[in-house]
Formats: structure tokens, sequence, C-alpha cells
């Protein structure tokens, strides 16, 4: 018994020790979202929307949202919380994108938007909290808009 | 949300005038102590090109010492706490290495990893008395940016896992250094005071764990502080007024950093409105026709109003501003915790147009804060000052003429 808890422990601290970039969440399988819910240890809700289902982790820093197509994918991914979310790990291959386009469009501390065809980022920092939303346009569903990803 | 609080405005601010109420303003016909000039221009000449930001001068000591150094255009940024300087900047009076380091119980040194929205930055924590104006703070915590002490530690995950831009040398900061004088007294508070830390904020550094350093915990106190709430007196908030700036924009606009509220003759909140903040330090702000924002904020630190209307263009080339074909109308109410509203009309102008005339002060500047997606964020920047005074006062604080206690703004 206690042998195999340890085993497990071990399993559990490689699978914590793969390169984040496998864990990924936007524009990954719905699997993604079991292995962000392990990493960031988040309680799991899901709720059906019209066209798409969200998926909320509750975190201790706060809350993430992402947000699952029909065919399972992860479309969109929102946060809000006293902390900073890790986004390395819930943007999965687009994190690295998203830093060179944060390079690329300077304005101020506090506010960062990234407009490009294929991903949309809005990330603010509040004096004591942040929040932002990162979409993959050509992965949202039909009939569902932007707007509506909270 | 608060519920309402009973304002009384300008009475008990009028009795102060008399007598002297604080320490820095007052004094017959001598100039006053608590107030530095504060100007918009095109920024360090190392890093030139800047738009809609404001400027001080800050000297820094070695604490208890006469090896100072005065900094140029350091950032005013009323949406963060805590004096931060770029390493590279220091040397020309003061080195990084002459302040004191702060350290952990076991005499270890801290670094922190401060995180904004466009990215990190990673340096030690420095103890100095910081002078501006005629107000001096003795051994305040502030963070030297980029030192090259702490250059080669290996940054944590949890730091740069939130956006992987590093922000550690004048050219990415943008500024010599940022005076954080927002709400809030720390630059983290309770959440890295206690409890599990990730090593996106505090960390220790044991020479002989290098490269590596680990997660600390922080208190209240050790963390960056808001310098002017160290100040011996006017230390309960500030007072940013700015002159009106006429469209398109000047090449520069000079105003004034006053320090205190209703502690002098310079800084009455007087016939000025107070708006309550929430914990996060936001408000709320409706823009006619388009949308209720709940979290607003009034920010010197961002270089324009940051909203999502889905109606205006954003720029061909620069997306995060807007370039709607000529100067688009707004009316907006701004609404406090406390209830309070404020009325507040704003133009928006084509952003490439504006930056194209080389002028530093650009009062209709905006931009986007995500092309078509949900928006709660409405941030008034730096064009909000123009042409106002703008009262910031701190968490747990008082000014005499409103009942309300920080954090909360005023105009």
């Amino acid at each position: 018994m206690r042998r195999r808890i340890v085993k497990t422990m071990v399993l559990l601290v490689l699978a914590l020790a793969v390169p984040a970039r496998a864990l990924a969440a936007l524009g990954a399988d719905a699997s993604s979202v079991a292995r962000d819910q392990e990493a960031l240890k988040g309680a799991l809700t899901v709720t059906p929307a019209v066209g798409y289902e969200i998926h909320e982790l509750k975190i201790s820093t706060g809350v993430v949202r992402e947000y699952l197509a029909p065919g399972g994918l992860v479309f969109a991914v929102s946060w809000q919380g006293r902390r900073a979310p890790d986004l390395r790990q819930l943007l999965g291959a687009y994190f690295e994108r998203y830093a060179a386009e944060a390079r690329a469009h300077r304005t101020g501390h506090h506010v960062l938007s990234i407009e490009t065809p294929d991903l949309v980022v809005s990330a603010v920092r509040y004096q004591r909290g942040f929040q932002g939303r990162a979409v993959l346009p050509a992965l949202i569903p039909a009939g569902v808009t932007r707007a509506e990803l909270h | 949300m608060q519920k309402a609080i009973v304002l009384i405005n300008g009475a008990a601010a009028a009795a102060c005038v008399v007598a002297a109420c604080g320490g820095g303003g007052n004094g017959g016909g001598a100039a006053p102590l608590n107030v530095v000039a504060a100007t918009v221009d095109s920024g360090p000449a190392a890093a030139p090109g800047s738009v809609d930001i404001l400027f001080v001068s800050v000297t820094i000591c070695a604490p208890g010492t006469a090896i100072c150094q005065t900094i140029d255009h350091v950032q005013v940024d009323t949406g963060s706490t805590g004096f931060r300087v770029l390493g590279e900047v220091l040397g020309a009076g003061v080195t990084s290495d002459q302040l004191q380091q702060a350290t952990d119980a076991s005499g270890n040194p801290l670094v922190e990893c401060m995180q904004f929205a466009d990215g990190y930055s990673w340096g030690p924590i420095k103890l100095v008395d910081l002078t501006i104006g005629g107000m001096k703070a003795a051994s305040v915590p502030i963070q030297v940016i980029g030192d090259p002490a702490y250059a080669s530690r290996t940054i944590p995950s949890a730091c740069s896992s939130f956006v992987n831009v590093p922000e550690n040398s004048l050219a990415q900061f943008g500024a010599n250094a940022i005076l954080g004088i927002g709400n809030f007294l720390e630059d983290c508070g309770s959440s890295c005071a206690s409890g599990a830390q990730d090593g996106s904020a505090y960390n220790v550094c044991p020479p002989a764990m290098a490269p590596a350093c680990q997660p600390a915990t922080m208190d209240l106190t050790g963390q960056v502080q808001n310098p002017v709430a160290m100040f011996s007196s006017d230390n309960n908030g500030v007072l940013i007024q700015l002159p009106s700036v006429a469209p398109p924009g000047a090449i520069a606009a000079t105003g004034s950093l006053v320090f205190g509220i209703d502690t002098a003759s310079n800084n009455a909140l007087g016939n000025a409105t107070v708006y309550g903040l929430d914990s996060a330090g936001n408000l709320g702000t409706t823009v006619a026709g388009l949308q209720a924002f709940s979290s607003a904020f009034i920010d010197s630190g961002s270089n324009g109003y940051f909203f999502n209307d889905p109606g205006l263009q954003p720029c061909s080339g620069n997306s995060s501003f807007y370039c709607p074909p000529g100067p688009t109308s707004f009316s907006a109410t701004i609404t406090g915790t406390n209830g309070a509203t404020a009325a507040i009309a704003f133009t928006v102008d084509n952003a490439v147009s504006d930056l194209g005339t080389n002028a530093a002060a650009l009062p209709n500047l905006a931009g986007s804060t995500g092309t078509g997606l949900a928006g709660d964020t409405f941030d008034w920047g730096l064009p909000f000052f123009y042409g106002r005074s703008v009262y910031v006062v701190f968490e747990g604080k008082t000014a005499l003429g409103s009942r309300l206690v920080g954090p909360y703004v005023a105009f």
C-alpha cells in the first residue's frame, strides 16, 4: 500500500515535470482541461452554453475559464484573480507567440491587447489583480461571438 | 460594494488652511516642500519617443549617507505601488551595490519579480533614503530592476509564466524608473505576507543556492512601499494637477505632483467629489451607447484611454490604438463604490494622425483592450488628467474634507 502511494507520487511528479508545452490547453482537446485542473489545483465546474461549454476552474488566487467547442477543442480562455494565472499552462503552444506579439505591441504596464488573425488577447493589470482573455478566432464555433466569452 | 457614505466636502478643509495642518505645504512665503514639477515629454534621452507619460525627478541615497543620485524621467504611476529604478541608470552618483540590500531573517538577499500586464521586471529589494521635491522618506524598500548582481539568477517559472517578456532594461521599460503612488501602501499586500508563494512575487536568493532562488513570504513592511506614505507628513495621498492640452497635442505639458490631501494650502480637497474604490482599486464606468464597465480605474501610468468599443476602428499596423476617421466624442459616467457619480466627456482621435504630430502630450489618445472581446475594463489613462486635479487617497487614510476612508480617488 505504501509502495503504491509512493509510486503514484513519483508518477505525479514526473507528470508535472513534463514541459508545460505538452499540457497545452488553448487550441488543444478536452483532456487538456483535466491536465490544467491538475496543474492549477482547481475545482472544476462545467456549464453548457449555446454552441460551447464553459469549464471553470476555481483556483486559490482566482478563476480560470476554458471554452470548449462541440468538437472538444479549447477555443478561448479567460482569467480573473488576485494573482496572475499560469499562462504557460493555459496558452500552451500559443504562450511564446503571445510573448512575441507582446514585445511588438507596447502600450503600457497596465493594459496589453494583441490582435492577430489567429490569436486575440487582452490582459489587464489592476492595482490589486489581473484579468484577461485569449481567443483563437478561427476555432470559435459558428454563431458564437467573441463578446460573449467572459 | 460599500454603502453610501455621507460626505462633507470643503468645510473641514477650509478650517485647515488657516491652522497648519501638515508639514510640507505651509509656511508663509516660503516655497512649499510638498510639491514637485511633473512633466509630460518624449522621455529619457536614452529611450525617447514616449507619449502621454508623466515624469518627475527623484533622488535616492544610500541610507543615512550623502551618497546620492537624482534620477530624471521617473514615470508617475497611480496604477501601481512602489519605486523601481533600472539598474543601468544607477552609477552616476550611487551604485546599486552601495544601496542597502534587503534580506530575510537569515541575512539572505530578497529579490522580486514584478508582473505588469506587458512583462515582468526582476531585481533585488534595496533600502534607500528617497527625496521628491522637499519631502523625504528614510529606508524605503524599492526594487532595482535588472541589477547585474542578480541577472544571472534563474527567473522563477511562475514569474515568467504570465507574459514571458522581460522588462529589465531601459529600452524595454521605457523610463529610468517608475514611481508607483497608487492607492495601496505595499505592492503586493497580504497575499505575499502569508500562505504558499510561487516565486511570482518575492524570492530569497542565498549565494549557496545560485543560480536558483526560492519563493519567499514577505511581511507587509518589508514589501516595496508606497514612498509617499512613508513621508513624515503630507503622507495620506497625492494630488496630480496637469494643464489642459488642446488637441491634437503639445510637445510637452508641465504640472504638479503634490503630496498630502488637505494637509496644506496647496492640496485642499475643496469641492472635489470623492469616489470609493473596491479591493482591487477599481470603480465603475458606463459609456453612453456602449456598455457598463465594472472594472474601471484612473491610472496616470497608462498612456491613453483604453476600453473596448467595436465601433472604433483599430489602427492598421498598431491595433493597440484606435484610428477613427475623425475625432469621435463620448460621454461617460464614473461611479464610485460610495455611489458618487461624475459625468465625463471625452474624445477619441485618430492615433496615427496624432502620433504623427510628434507631440508628447496627446489628450485624445485611446486604444483597445482586445478587439471585439468581452471587456469589463475601462482604463482612464493619462489623458484623463489633463485639465484636472486628481486626488489619490491611500488605503486606510482619510482627508479632512471627506469622511470616506481610502482607498479612494477624488476629482
